[in-house]
């Protein structure tokens, strides 16, 4: 059975410059032994053309620099969120907000928890003028 | 906040550096050195022509040789001979030259001092030595992709294939082990090869020798490129990480819970781009400049298809000759066909770009204004269209365009794919025209903001339509920059 990890958010649409408020935990076993644990809060396009990703909010946690992660506990982070880019569904190119924790093991093997959110109100191109 | 970007290794353009400068050396030595030399050092005499004939290659390519004799310091001389280069080709025309050469007239030829034994009968530069353009054009490349590498790092940008020294070790080990194991494999492959040829065994012992030794090592490149890409992968920075290092965003330090985050200024608006208009406007708030159409293009264009349908011409030249009743050569009319169709395509690209320049050469010079700038969603702007010269634009129409670009990479080509994604139609315009004619266009409530990252783009224009001389189709793109809606909004 892979480690999980279960990650939540307080809402899943903000609006620009608010602050985005969630929590994770780890769900694994005693003998798994973390290598590097990554908290992201990001944007990135999805779409025809190649990924392009930024990242807002990054912490982490490499068990080589000695920075352990307490796994009885979950983890609560705050994050200010900009104002753009905000989330969009076009037809080419989709903006899409999320939170994602990626922990890698020491035996090898990695997991990988993303929770969308929205970042305002823009839907598709456009709308009723 | 720029986006995460990649870009090839400093390897990556050294290969394509040595690439070029191999086959510049081997261009030179082969084609331009032998001919400079004949046109320098070489000294001229007469000779008498003895015999003429099409030397044939095994691809079924040829060159004319003359037999010719002369005489240097008394001893007389007798060589086929006829260009310092001796390039074989399959160019027809090069048959005729053998009528130029007359058997027992003589005519000029020059012969090298050091070694009189080699002499030729024309002196002049080869066009096969235009050939070395194209191995100079590798090594540029790979000089200008180190160049710019270099800049990137000395920017301290982050290459992403940038390991830890200690992950590193392990990979290049892992990797020189598996090019060594090929380097053995091939080498034990054409060793075995030419033994059992020049034994004469027979024919699928010799293909058995070859083969053989790329046995183990296809069995064990599986096994070890697993190994070398799992380890690679976990080697490697996470995507996240990498985006970090790139835009240098430090890690927050640790939580503290009396820390209030402050608010993102109503200006810093990461994504949205730059985008200023073109000044003041003289009846409007804002003037827009139009979005470069492909005139520009044209000056680039006309040179290219000159140098590409100048090429097909020649090297057509001797296909065409083949299809003589009874000489056309299909397979190699078939591999020429993609190149003359890209050649009318040239012609097509230049005739409407042409036509495209001319009808705005007509239409004068052509300007949008606007009542504001940058555009909120939800907002009704004002549009006036004023011009400066050419002949009077009937039937003036203007709209609002969202368009979307993604750029993507498929092997080693990158293509742009572009498409309007919403048209927001104004009313007819009105107005003096000596004013401008003038309408509202309205930018719907819930429309995405201007946007723009490495691959990605989300893009508003302003275009104005319209007719030159009634009848000429003329369109201008003005581009326009769409905030987010203001936070009260």
């Amino acid at each position: 059975m892979p480690p999980e990890i279960d990650v939540r958010l307080e809402q899943d649409s903000y609006r620009p410059g608010d602050l985005l408020t969630g929590a994770f935990a780890l769900e694994a076993d005693d003998g798994d032994e973390l290598e590097t644990l990554e908290l992201s809060v990001l944007w990135h396009t999805e779409g025809r053309g190649d990924e392009d990703l930024g990242v807002i909010h990054f912490e982490e946690w490499p068990a080589a620099r000695g920075r352990t992660f307490d796994r009885t506990q979950p983890y609560a982070f705050t994050a200010r969120l900009p104002r753009t880019p905000l989330s969009y569904e076009g037809v080419l190119v989709k903006v899409r907000w999320c939170v994602r924790v990626r922990a890698r093991w020491v035996g090898g093997g990695e997991t990988l928890r993303e929770e969308p959110f929205r970042l305002g109100a823009a839907a598709g191109p456009g709308g009723e003028p | 906040m720029p986006p995460a970007r990649s870009q090839p290794p400093g390897c990556f353009w050294v290969v394509f550096l040595l690439m070029g400068l191999i086959g510049t050396v081997f261009f030179v030595g082969f084609l331009i050195v032998p001919a400079v030399r004949a046109n320098l050092f070489y000294e001229e005499t007469t000779c008498t022509v003895l015999n003429s004939r099409l030397a044939h290659d095994n691809e079924g390519n040829f060159r004319p040789e003359i037999h010719i004799e002369y005489h240097v310091a008394g001893q007389a001389y007798q060589v086929w001979t006829y260009d310092a280069t001796g390039v074989y080709s399959n160019i027809e025309s090069r048959k005729a030259i053998l009528d130029q050469f007359a058997v027992g007239r003589q005519y000029p030829c020059w012969y090298d001092p050091a070694a009189p034994e080699k002499s030729v009968l024309v002196r002049g530069l080869d066009v096969w030595c235009l050939m070395v353009l194209i191995p100079v054009m590798f090594a540029v490349i790979g000089t200008c992709g180190l160049l710019a590498h270099r800049r990137a790092r000395q920017a301290g940008a982050e290459a992403p294939w940038t390991l830890p020294r200690g992950a590193a070790r392990p990979l290049i080990g892992m990797g020189c082990a598996l090019l060594a194991g090929f380097g053995v494999a091939a080498a034990a492959a054409f060793a075995l090869f030419f033994t059992l040829a020049a034994r004469n065994a027979p024919f699928w012992l010799i293909g058995l020798g070859f083969f053989a030794p790329f046995i183990p090592f296809v069995v064990l490149f599986p096994f070890l490129g697993r190994r070398l890409t799992a380890r690679l992968a976990r080697a490697l920075p996470s995507k996240e990480r990498q985006a970090v290092a790139e835009t240098r965003s430090p890690s927050p330090p640790p939580r503290d819970e009396g820390t209030v985050v402050p608010e993102p200024a109503p200006d810093d608006l990461p994504t949205v781009p730059d985008l200023k208009p073109a000044g003041a406007g003289e009846v409007l708030a804002a003037a827009l400049a139009r979005e470069p159409t492909g005139t520009c293009a044209l000056g680039c264009l006309i040179p290219f298809a000159a140098v590409w349908i100048g090429g097909i011409c020649y090297f057509g030249q001797s296909i065409w000759d083949g299809h003589q009743p009874g000489r056309a050569d299909w397979f190699q009319t078939a591999f020429y066909s993609p190149f003359v169709l890209v050649a009318v395509g040239l012609v097509v690209a230049i005739l409407v770009l042409s036509a495209r320049g001319l009808v705005s050469l007509l239409a004068g010079r052509v300007r949008a204004e606007v009542s504001a700038f940058p555009l909120r969603p939800g907002g009704r702007y004002v549009v006036c269209v004023r011009r400066r010269g050419g002949v009077p634009l009937s039937g003036v129409a203007l709209a609002l365009v969202c368009r979307e670009s993604a750029t993507y990479t498929a092997g080693t080509s990158t293509t742009t794919a572009t498409r309007e994604v919403l048209r927001v139609e104004a009313d007819p315009p009105e107005g003096d025209p000596s004013d401008g004619p003038r309408t509202s266009l309205a930018v719907p409530r819930s429309a995405m903001h201007s946007f723009a990252s490495g691959h990605n783009k989300v893009e508003w224009l302003i275009e104005v339509r319209g007719r030159v001389l009634g009848l000429l189709p003329w369109r201008g793109l003005f581009p326009v920059l769409v905030h987010p809606a203001a936070a009260e909004d």
